[in-house]
C-alpha cells in the first residue's frame, strides 16, 4: 500500500502531541514520512518523531502551517513533490513564490501546480499572470483563489471550518483546469474561483466532502495524471469532515494515490483517518 | 563523564505491573515515580510524585503547571534532575513507565507508536536499565474489561498491541506476571538485580503499605496482596475469536503461554 507516497507533515507547534500520532499512523502503515520541525519548538517528542521510518528536517525561520521556505525544504526533501503550497498572507505573490523555488534549485518540472490557499486579498496579490509558471514548457502554475472574504460574509460561523476544505475543492478545480489550460499552452488560471463559485455550493453545509471526493476521483482518473506529476493534498479538515470523506470512500484516497499521486502533503487530520480504515 | 541511572518497568495495562511495582519499590526503596509518560504529563506529573521533600531545581518549577498543551514539554528535564538528585543522596530511581498508550490505542492515543516512547526520550540523558513484564493476553483482556476500559478498545487492535509489545518484550527479556505471583520473592529479587537495584528483606509487607503506587489494586481482584489469581470467566466465543487471530497466536508463542 502506499507505493511511492511519501507523507510530508509540517509540524505546527500547537498540535504536536495530535500530529505525533498522525505520524505513528502513516509510519505504521510503512509510510515514509518526512517531518519539519520548526526552529525553537521544544518538545521531548522530539526523538520519537526521528525514529525509523522518519525523518525530521529543521525549519529555519518559520512558523506557519504553510510557509514557503519550509515546505520547499520539506518537498526537495523528497524529492517527488511537484507542488508548492503557500499562504499569501505569509508570502503573498505567487510568482514569488515560483522564483523562489526556481532560485533556490528546484527542478522546473517539478513544479506543477502552486496553490495559494485562503486567498483574502486575492485582486492585490495577483495583478497579473505569473510568468514562470510553464517553466521550459515543462510544468504548469495554477493558483487557487479561496474567496475567504465571501466565505465569511455567507457563513460567518462557519467558514472557519469549512475554509480549509473549501481550499482543498478549488484545489482540485485548478488542477483540472490546469490540466487542460496546459493542453491550450497556457499555464495560468485566472480566478478559479469563477469555476468554484458557479454553483455558488452551500459553503458550510454538510454536502462539501460529497464535492471533494468526486474532484479527487476526477482529478485522479485523468489519463494525464501520470504525466502531471504529483498531487499534493492540502487541508485541515476538522474529524467530522474527515470521517465522513472515509465513510463515503475508505480507503480510496491511498488506493487511487497509487495510480498518480506520489507525494501527499498535509497538516493533520485526514491521512490519519485514512489509515485507520486502511490499516484496520 | 557518566549518565545518572534510572532503573525502569515497563508492562501493558492491566497486566500485575502494580503489583510488581510495589514489591520492586518496598524492596530497593527506590524513590518511584509511576506511570511516567511524556505525553502525559499532566496525569502523573514526577514533581508532583517526587513530592516536598524532594525539591526540584527552581528553574524546572518556574515551568508551572503542567495541562495537556504542555505536557511533553520538560518531562525529561525534570527526569534527569531527579535522577541527579537521587544520585547526589545515593538513592535509586524507578520509573514506571506508562507505556500501555504506546502499544495499545486508547482514548488518548488513537495511534499507538509500538515504541518505547519514554525510552526513546530519556536514552540520551540517563542510564536505563529495563524489565519488562508480560502477562497472558487473554486474561488481561479479561481484567480490561471489567474495568470498563474494553468500550473504547477494539479486541483485535488490543491484540495488535500485545503481539507488538511482546516482540518487544522478546528482544529485552522478560518476566511473566503468573511467575512472578507464584514466586514473589525469588522474582522480586531477579527483578531488582536486572535493574541493578538494592533488595531488601521483608518487602512484601511493606508493598502493601506503599502510597506513592499510582492505579492502586485495592479493590479489585488481589488489592495490595501478591496472590495467584484464577482466570476470570470468559465466553467459549471470546477465546474462539483469540485463537483465530494471529496476533494472538504470536504472542502467546512468543511469551510462552498455553494458547
Amino acid at each position: 500500500m502506499g507505493g511511492d507516497v511519501t507523507v510530508i507533515c509540517a509540524l505546527a507547534p500547537e498540535y504536536v502531541y495530535r500530529q505525533w500520532e498522525a505520524v505513528n499512523g502513516w509510519r505504521n502503515a510503512g509510510l515514509p514520512v518526512v517531518v519539519g520541525w520548526p526552529t525553537g519548538l521544544e518538545s521531548d517528542l522530539r526523538p520519537c518523531f526521528a525514529s525509523p521510518g522518519t525523518t525530521v528536517v529543521e525549519q529555519s525561520g518559520a512558523s506557519g502551517w504553510f510557509d514557503l521556505e519550509r515546505l520547499t525544504t520539506l518537498a526537495r526533501h523528497v524529492k517527488t513533490a511537484r507542488v508548492l503550497a503557500t499562504r499569501p498572507d505569509i508570502i503573498p505573490d505567487p510568482r514569488h513564490c515560483a522564483s523562489h523555488w526556481l532560485d533556490d534549485g528546484g527542478d522546473p518540472a517539478g513544479l506543477s501546480l502552486l496553490l495559494t490557499n485562503e486567498v483574502t486579498q486575492t485582486e492585490e496579490l495577483l495583478p497579473h499572470p505569473p510568468d514562470v509558471g510553464d517553466a521550459g514548457g515543462r510544468g504548469a502554475v495554477g493558483a487557487v483563489l479561496a474567496p475567504a472574504r465571501w466565505l465569511a460574509e455567507t457563513d460567518p460561523g462557519g467558514a472557519e471550518l469549512t475554509r480549509p476544505l473549501w481550499g482543498e475543492w478549488l484545489a482540485c478545480q485548478a488542477l483540472l483546469q490546469a490540466r487542460s489550460a496546459r493542453t491550450v499552452g497556457n499555464n495560468w488560471l485566472w480566478h478559479v474561483d469563477d469555476v468554484a463559485l458557479g454553483s455558488r455550493s452551500p459553503v458550510a453545509d454538510s454536502h462539501w466532502p460529497a464535492s471533494v471526493l468526486p474532484a479527487w476521483r476526477q482529478i485522479l482518473a485523468h489519463p494525464q495524471a501520470s504525466r502531471l506529476g504529483d498531487v499534493v493534498y492540502l487541508g485541515g479538515v476538522i474529524d467530522k469532515i474527515a470521517r465522513r470523506m472515509v465513510a463515503e470512500g475508505p480507503g480510496t484516497y491511498l488506493a487511487e494515490a497509487d495510480a498518480g499521486v506520489r507525494a501527499c502533503l498535509l497538516y493533520n487530520r485526514v491521512l490519519n483517518h485514512v489509515h485507520r480504515q486502511v490499516v484496520s | 563523564m557518566s549518565l545518572p541511572q534510572a532503573a525502569v518497568l515497563h508492562h501493558l495495562a492491566r497486566s500485575g505491573g502494580t503489583v510488581i511495582t510495589r514489591c520492586v519499590a518496598a524492596a530497593s526503596s527506590a524513590v518511584l515515580l509511576s506511570e511516567i509518560h511524556p505525553l502525559m504529563g499532566h496525569w502523573h506529573d514526577p514533581r508532583t510524585q517526587v513530592g516536598q521533600g524532594f525539591p526540584l531545581d527552581e528553574n524546572e518549577r518556574s515551568l508551572g503547571p503542567r495541562s495537556p498543551a504542555n505536557a511533553h514539554c520538560g518531562m525529561v528535564a525534570d527526569i534527569v534532575a531527579i535522577a541527579n538528585a537521587c544520585a547526589q543522596r545515593g538513592a535509586a530511581l524507578l520509573l514506571r513507565d506508562w507505556n500501555h498508550i504506546d502499544f495499545v490505542p486508547n482514548f488518548m492515543v488513537s495511534q499507538p507508536s509500538y515504541r518505547l516512547t519514554l525510552v526513546d526520550v530519556l536514552k540520551p540523558h540517563l542510564a536505563l536499565h529495563q524489565v519488562v513484564s508480560v502477562r497472558h493476553p487473554l486474561d488481561q483482556w479479561l481484567s480490561t474489561i471489567v474495568m470498563a476500559k474494553a468500550e473504547r478498545t477494539d479486541l483485535d487492535r488490543f491484540l495488535m498491541g500485545c503481539r507488538k509489545f511482546a516482540e518487544t518484550a522478546t528482544a529485552m527479556g522478560f518476566v511473566r506476571y503468573e511467575d512472578f505471583v507464584a514466586d514473589p520473592e525469588a522474582w522480586t529479587q531477579e527483578i531488582c538485580r536486572r535493574l541493578g537495584l538494592p533488595c531488601e528483606a521483608g518487602f512484601l509487607e511493606r508493598a502493601g503499605q506503599l502510597t506513592n503506587v499510582t492505579r492502586d489494586t485495592t479493590g479489585i481482584r488481589g488489592a495490595a496482596q501478591v496472590t495467584v489469581l484464577s482466570r476470570r470467566p470468559h465466553s467459549p466465543q471470546l477465546l474462539a475469536h483469540m485463537r483465530a487471530n494471529a496476533d494472538y497466536q504470536a504472542t502467546v508463542e512468543m511469551l510462552g503461554y498455553a494458547p
